[in-house]
């Protein structure tokens, strides 16, 4: 501080410009950054095929057993359809764990009902026998790793894969997630995810821009850190290797044990993580219904979590074991990116605004708009991005839709940057609660139930 | 503050970590090793793979670098005093701090001379020669070369074999007209070699993005180099067209799109930060520079029209090579048939078109046209030598046909060989003579020795008309010129200047840039009316002194 401070003297640099221009470097470094990673995947023409899913294992050849762990709480309204889906899997070696909390009884009755009626099927196709696994068990204060690690205490497989409730999993995603395993030797294999539903009328307006995230998260920036070596995994459709999991203890005790599971992975294990993508095998899943409304499900809250979750992990420092400086840097540069881009987000129009009020050299002030180059590019790349969305999975935009994209923009960011402020306050302060993300259903083509219990 | 307690930790985790940690920095050694080695291998095949293209390359270049320095200062003469305020106002970027040696009215922008200036900055080039300008040629020999070798790379991107790559930049480096354009001061020099780099990444192998946006970023320079090279756009994004694939196509020109819009933006937001963005009382703006450059200035007339404004450039042009743009325009539908030489097809043809509508038409013009001259005489041939593909049957009825294609295969050598035996027999000789002729020109001697004299024999703080070619070495040489452009345009100098009109002007240098712009200069035309010849030099340059009756 006092050595910066001196030099600062020493130069005599004028203060307002070089702060602005400082100001400036940073933001064009996080924009600039975000926008190559999302466009990572479109890099080459070659980029796309490399992160394409391979081949299927053929029919006979088989050689992996996995178990799918389901951690459910509150679910009865979505987990039957879900079950139904995961019973269709085309790889004849799986079985679903489903891991429950003892006071949930809605959804232990489903999940039994699916059971009942999986057992009738199997008089005529004994070849189905006991796929589906129920665990019950009684938590003071339930979290999703906890749940996890204690279906893991019966997995018996060679690959344990995590599902969430409300997911519709591809029927062939097993004999590809196989044949990926088979042809990169990873020890993790992560799979594609996308939110599905644009959301239609004004109070929807950004369920598109959450779509998009997704999108360019699983298309683009999770190849990248697969490159990379270093990896936040997602929550769901990710595969691990049992040994490696049980050696390294389970999921982290996180409020965001995919993330944390990933760093620790990568960083203390130097695990291999391969991922793909392609539109028919990603996992689909919805976009949370309402911006803050806690029951019916809420981005903000949601996001609130996971930033609390990267910055637990950033400032654990598992990351500081990756090997190189080079690898360091991106891993804590990643860990800290959503907070980074928060900052970004009310310093771009900060620094114009108090470099137009007060007097600076020409140049300087438009260098200040430089960092507008690589958000118009991110802008452009969520158009085209929402374009080629709805060519792969079939999906109809309205140009409202886009409309939202260049003109909300800002708003998206806003709600972002606030719940990255809370949940920094929220770390800074010691709070650890957190809300489980609700769930309507609404990427599934069938009304939802109403929902009936608060998280 | 928390330091101590910090650095304490930071030395137990150290002591834990002691042993495991070496190992830990071997491999990153290693890493870092390999790394080195790894761009040391690349760089070495990277050399291997482009060994023969270098050969060829270098000596290109050479034959190029040597044509274009003889006589460069020389001829052309001093024709056309624009390249003297291209100079004046890199000269005033670097000493003066201002974008322009009189006000910045937004007649280009200024990136173009801001290039020129970084040179004169970097070189101290003005201490080497007795005329300012001449540095600015000595830039254009670096940009012609620059040029010719983005052209080389080029034509190897778009499949042309290395002889006629080499031929390619040949005629376009070697054409006398080519010549006398690449060694003017020009934005338009400045301009093409960005336009270039933008064509050489935009037809990136490797079809990257990355390519994309680098792309926009060169042809947004160009733009800003030399506004007019914007009508070219449509040649930039077709051949980024032709390089990207089904599936990033979007992403391509989406990127491009974007990057060049967003880059260019910065020359309004420049000239609205500054307050000058829209016309308004008392001071310049972007607006009304760019309204006059679209409808405020007088048209040069039609081609036909044997007393025009372009009739008198067409004949200039010819005059100095009738062969390279000729052959070029003769071959736009035969490059219009050849996928990877449509783009070029469209450059000349958009440039044509542009001649033909009566609009202004700078100087300079020609320029732009060069490279895609050349690009279809090269790209012709080169297509024309390789083995004819048939794209029809033969009908049964007529055997004898197949066989004959057996030995029509190669029947397009045939036209290679005729081009190839004019060019040696007419081309060569008329251009070797021209520029064996040129050699011995010494365009500037008359205004050089001009300039001279007025430094010794005309008072230090006499007001001096003059044209930009010998307004800036009198700026140097502490004098005080005043350029005739200015007399009537610079409000604000024609009010300190000339308090009392054309009685304010002690001495007139007039030379063909001042006697032919009089009609427009009625300030100056007084004073030249008002005054006797004190000493005549060459090219009919005269040192004139005002006598007030």
């Amino acid at each position: 501080m006092a050595a910066a401070a001196g030099i600062w003297y020493a130069l005599a640099l004028p203060v307002m410009p070089t702060v602005l221009l400082g100001v400036t470097a940073f933001n064009l470094l996080v924009g600039t950054t975000e926008a190559m990673w999302r466009l990572y995947g479109w890099r080459t023409p070659n980029a796309g095929e490399q992160i394409a899913w391979p081949d299927p294992v053929p029919p006979g050849r088989e050689q992996l057993a996995f178990d799918l762990i389901v951690p459910l709480r509150d679910e009865a309204n979505v987990i039957v359809d879900t079950l139904h889906g995961l019973m269709r899997q085309s790889h004849p070696r799986y079985r679903i764990v489903v891991s429950l909390c003892d006071n949930d009884e809605s959804t232990i009755e489903a999940v039994r009902a699916v059971v009942r009626e999986n057992l009738h099927d199997n008089v005529q196709r004994t070849i189905r026998d006991n796929r589906i696994t129920v665990i019950v068990d009684h938590y003071a204060n339930p979290t999703k790793a906890q749940q996890l690690n204690r279906a893991l205490e019966v997995c018996m497989g060679d690959v344990i894969g995590v599902i969430d409730a409300e997911d519709d999993v591809a029927e062939d995603l097993l004999v590809h997630t196989e044949a990926l395993f088979e042809r990169t030797g990873a020890d993790v294999v992560q799979g594609g995810v996308q939110l599905m539903n644009l959301g239609r009328g004004l109070d929807k307006w950004f369920q598109v821009h959450n779509v998009l995230e997704y999108f360019f998260w699983f298309t683009s920036r999770m190849a990248f850190h697969a490159d990379s070596g270093f990896v936040p995994l997602g929550g769901n459709t990710v595969f691990v290797r049992r040994g490696l999991l049980e050696e390294a203890g389970g999921w982290p005790l996180s409020i965001t044990e995919d993330c944390a599971l990933g760093v620790q992975l990568s960083a203390e294990f130097g695990a291999k993580v391969a991922t793909a993508y392609s539109a028919a095998l990603t996992t689909r899943e919805e976009v949370p219904p309402s911006i803050f409304n806690k029951k019916v499900g809420s981005l903000f809250w949601q996001r609130d979590r996971w930033v609390r979750g990267f910055l637990q992990e950033f400032i654990a420092g598992r990351w500081l074991k990756m090997p190189t400086l080079r690898q360091k840097a991106l891993a804590g540069y990643i860990l800290a990116t959503p907070i980074l881009q928060a900052l970004s987000f009310i310093l771009v129009p900060t620094a114009i605004i108090v470099g137009l009020t007060v007097p600076t050299p020409i140049a300087v002030a438009l260098l200040m708009f430089a960092p507008y180059i690589p958000l118009g590019i991110i802008v452009c790349s969520q158009l085209i991005g929402l374009h080629d969305f709805c060519a792969q999975y079939g999906k109809r935009a309205s140009r409202w839709h886009y409309a939202s994209l260049i003109f909300l923009m800002p708003l998206y960011q806003l709600v972002l940057s606030g719940a990255a402020a809370v949940a920094v306050y929220k770390y800074a302060v010691g709070d650890n609660t957190w809300y489980k993300t609700g769930r309507l259903a609404e990427h599934r083509a069938m009304p939802a139930p109403e929902y009936e219990s608060a998280a | 503050m928390t330091a101590p307690a910090d650095t304490a930790g930071t030395a137990e985790q150290l002591g834990e970590a002691g042993e495991a940690g070496e190992p830990g920095e071997a491999t990153e050694n290693a890493d870092a090793q390999g790394t080195h080695a790894r761009a040391r291998d690349r760089a070495r095949g990277w050399y291997y793979a482009h060994k023969a293209s270098l050969l060829v390359l270098g000596r290109v270049l050479a034959v190029v670098g040597l044509f274009s320095a003889w006589n460069m200062q020389g001829w052309p003469g001093r024709v056309d005093d624009d390249e003297g305020t291209y100079v004046a106002e890199a000269w005033a970027m670097v000493y003066q701090h201002h974008l322009s040696h009189y006000t910045y009215w937004y007649d280009h922008p200024p990136l173009g001379w801001a290039q020129l200036a970084a040179y004169i900055w970097a070189t101290g080039g003005f201490h080497w020669y007795p005329s300012a300008i001449m540095v600015g040629r000595e830039f254009m020999w670096w940009v012609t070369l620059a040029s010719c070798a983005l052209l080389f790379v080029l034509c190897r991107r778009l499949g042309f074999r290395r002889t006629t790559a080499a031929v390619t930049v040949l005629l376009f480096g070697l054409s006398p007209l080519a010549i006398y354009y690449h060694r003017m001061v020009s934005l338009d020099n400045i301009g093409m070699v960005w336009l270039l780099a933008a064509l050489v990444i935009a037809a990136s192998r490797r079809h990257s993005l990355a390519a994309a946006f680098w792309s926009a970023v060169c042809m947004a320079v160009a733009v800003l180099s030399k506004e007019t090279l914007a009508i070219l756009l449509p040649v930039v994004v077709w051949v980024l067209w032709q390089h990207s694939q089904g599936r990033t196509r979007k992403w391509h020109l989406g990127i491009f799109a974007t990057t060049f819009v967003e880059l260019v933006a910065f020359y309004p937001l420049f000239a609205a930060l500054r307050g000058e963005l829209v016309p308004g009382a008392g001071h310049v703006s972007l607006g009304w520079a760019m309204w006059w450059q679209v409808f405020g200035r007088t048209g040069s007339g039609s081609l036909f029209d044997g007393h025009s404004q372009i009739h008198y450039l067409a004949v200039l042009w010819t005059g100095a090579d009738p062969w390279l743009i000729a052959t070029g325009m003769v071959l736009v539908p035969a490059g219009l048939l050849v996928r990877r030489l449509r783009p070029a097809a469209l450059g000349m043809l958009i440039q044509v078109a542009m001649l033909l509508t009566g609009g202004y038409v700078p100087y300079f013009y020609v320029t732009a046209m060069l490279p895609f001259a050349a690009l279809l005489a090269g790209g012709i041939a080169d297509t024309l030598w390789g083995p004819v593909t048939w794209r029809w049957r033969v009908p049964g009825w007529l055997p004898r046909m197949a066989a004959a294609r057996k030995y029509l295969r190669y029947c397009g050598r045939v036209p290679v060989a005729a081009a190839t035996v004019v060019l040696a027999a007419l081309v060569v000789p008329q251009w070797g003579t021209t520029l064996v002729n040129k050699s011995k020109v010494d365009g500037y001697a008359g205004s050089l020795a001009a300039t001279g004299w007025v430094e010794r024999n005309v008072p230090r703080d006499a007001v001096i008309v003059v044209d930009d070619y010998i307004w800036l070495d009198l700026k140097v040489a502490g004098m005080n010129p005043l350029w005739a452009q200015k007399t009537g345009t610079d409000a604000q100098t024609s009010h300190r200047e000339l308090p009392h009109g054309w009685r304010s002007v002690q001495y007139v240098v007039l030379t063909t840039e001042v006697s032919g712009a009089l009609a427009q200069l009625p300030v100056v035309a007084s004073a030249v009316s008002h005054s006797v010849v004190v000493k005549s030099f060459a090219d009919g340059v005269t040192v004139r002194r005002v006598v007030p009756a």
